[in-house]
């Protein structure tokens, strides 16, 4: 009973991070030989999983009990119409792009990192690991109106479908037209969440030395990210600092930012 | 069901707009997951993972009728399989055994995958479900919400000592409850 109570406390403290030291390391070396403490650190980490999530897994649990005994089959006929059936704004000539008022990064954004402590891992694998968790497309927030262009409506059809590969070069074609930094910001992400961070850094450094906010925020939020996929720390560090004067980007900049110096210094 | 009727219905926690939603979209999001490198498998679990985020967006009140509420459910069963794909490729499968290097941090989209796919997340839900208030008020405060031993005693007018016992045997039988489910 007393060893189990010591267990419990040691574990709750390394979880809160207050295990210091030697104190730490004697927990660590305990950890890699004693499976009954692997399995209670592990029970430990999936309650508080549990109890931070409770809505989440409230949904969860009616979803399963739900669609318990329910079969489902894929329907590719139904995914054809869906495919090809993505218009970004509800047709109409494409014009100006209204993205002040209107942009609200998407609560899809939102980091729910865990206050645990990060373990030993390499740098590329945190690093990837950090982006992969908060990169999520942005939304489509074009506003229609005025001159066609079919290029910008296809484009903005094909990321709003996630067809990045179909939507790159749509961009580029309009671009070649006219420089607009709100186009060079969706091709630039295209690129990020086509798995091509060295492509979309220079294409969204040049949307942040072009725009003003709110673009200027949402641009360098993103910048961040390629920058930490890249490797390029110093540059992400910088821009999250920048972003943190954004009370919409603070809670989340603070946040990678301290992944950061925990992991990937 | 039309737009409206879809988001009252998950507002209000409605099974059967659940229910209409796995089964009248679900075998398109399946289909997707299989056409781009999925097995069966985790078509299923990106039908769940889709309907929890529609779930979570809707909830939080970001979501914009446009009078297609179809297309907006492929967008973000693509957009959640392009970025597991990328998650996939990327992080490596960490070694079993290797309890002391979960990744403790969850980023949104790792924690709905997680949510659906580990049978212990939804038997701890279950399993705090069934304890007593009491208990129920204590792991949340100590272990959600960080109040230390000495404030919680204080604030119930509890002996610290007999506290430590108490928040030990609500965990154990928490424990207990759940190993009994999976």
């Amino acid at each position: 009973m007393d060893q189990d109570f010591k267990n419990q406390e040691r574990i709750h403290e390394f979880l809160q991070g207050d295990l210091k030291g030697a104190a730490l390391k004697a927990f660590q070396a305990d950890l890699r030989k004693d499976a009954n403490l692997q399995e209670d650190l592990a029970f430990s980490r999936a309650m508080m999983t549990t109890l931070k999530n409770k809505e989440i897994l409230a949904a969860n649990h009616q979803l399963k009990t739900i669609i318990a005994g329910k079969t489902i089959t894929p329907d590719f006929d139904a995914l054809k119409e869906f495919e090809g059936g993505g218009s970004s704004s509800g047709g109409g000539s494409i014009g100006k792009w209204l993205l002040g008022g209107m942009l609200g990064i998407s609560l899809l954004a939102i980091g729910l990192f865990a206050s645990g402590i990060f373990t030993p891992f390499t740098s590329n694998e945190t690093s990837n690991h950090l982006v992969v968790s908060h990169l999520v497309p942005f939304e489509n927030v074009i506003s229609i109106a005025g001159e066609s262009s079919p290029n910008l409506e296809k484009g903005m059809a094909a990321y709003e479908n996630g067809d990045y590969i179909t939507a790159i070069p749509l961009f580029n074609a309009y671009l070649k037209k006219a420089y607009d930094p709100n186009v060079q910001f969706y091709l630039g992400l295209s690129h990020l969440l086509n798995q091509e961070s060295a492509i979309a850094i220079p294409l969204l450094e040049r949307v942040v030395d072009t725009s003003a906010p709110p673009v200027l925020s949402v641009a360098k939020w993103y910048l961040s990210l390629a920058y930490i996929e890249e490797g390029q720390i110093p540059a992400a560090k910088v821009s999250l600092q920048e972003l943190q004067a954004n009370p919409d980007y603070t809670d989340r900049a603070i946040t990678i930012l301290n992944s950061i110096n925990q992991t990937l210094q | 069901l039309k737009d409206q009727q879809i988001v009252e219905g998950i507002l209000k926690k409605d099974n059967r707009t659940y229910s209409h939603i796995y089964e009248q979209y679900g075998p398109m999001i399946m289909a997707y997951a299989m056409k781009n490198s999925g097995s069966s498998e985790d078509g299923i679990e990106l039908v769940q993972v889709t309907i929890l985020k529609i779930w979570n967006i809707i909830q939080n009140g970001k979501y914009e009728s446009r009078g297609k509420f179809g297309q907006f459910v492929y967008t973000v069963a693509a957009n959640t399989w392009k970025l597991e794909l990328r998650s996939r490729k990327r992080t490596p499968v960490q070694a079993l055994g290797e309890s002391e290097n979960y990744i403790s941090d969850q980023g949104e989209e790792e924690l709905y995958w997680k949510v659906t796919k580990d049978a212990k997340l939804d038997a701890i839900y279950q399993g705090i479900n069934q304890l007593d208030d009491t208990c129920q008020e204590l792991i949340n405060l100590f272990h959600l919400e960080k109040v230390s031993l000495l404030e919680i005693s204080k604030r119930k007018n509890y002996p610290y000592n007999n506290l430590k016992k108490r928040i030990f045997s609500c965990r154990k039988k928490l424990k207990r409850i759940v190993a009994e489910m999976i």
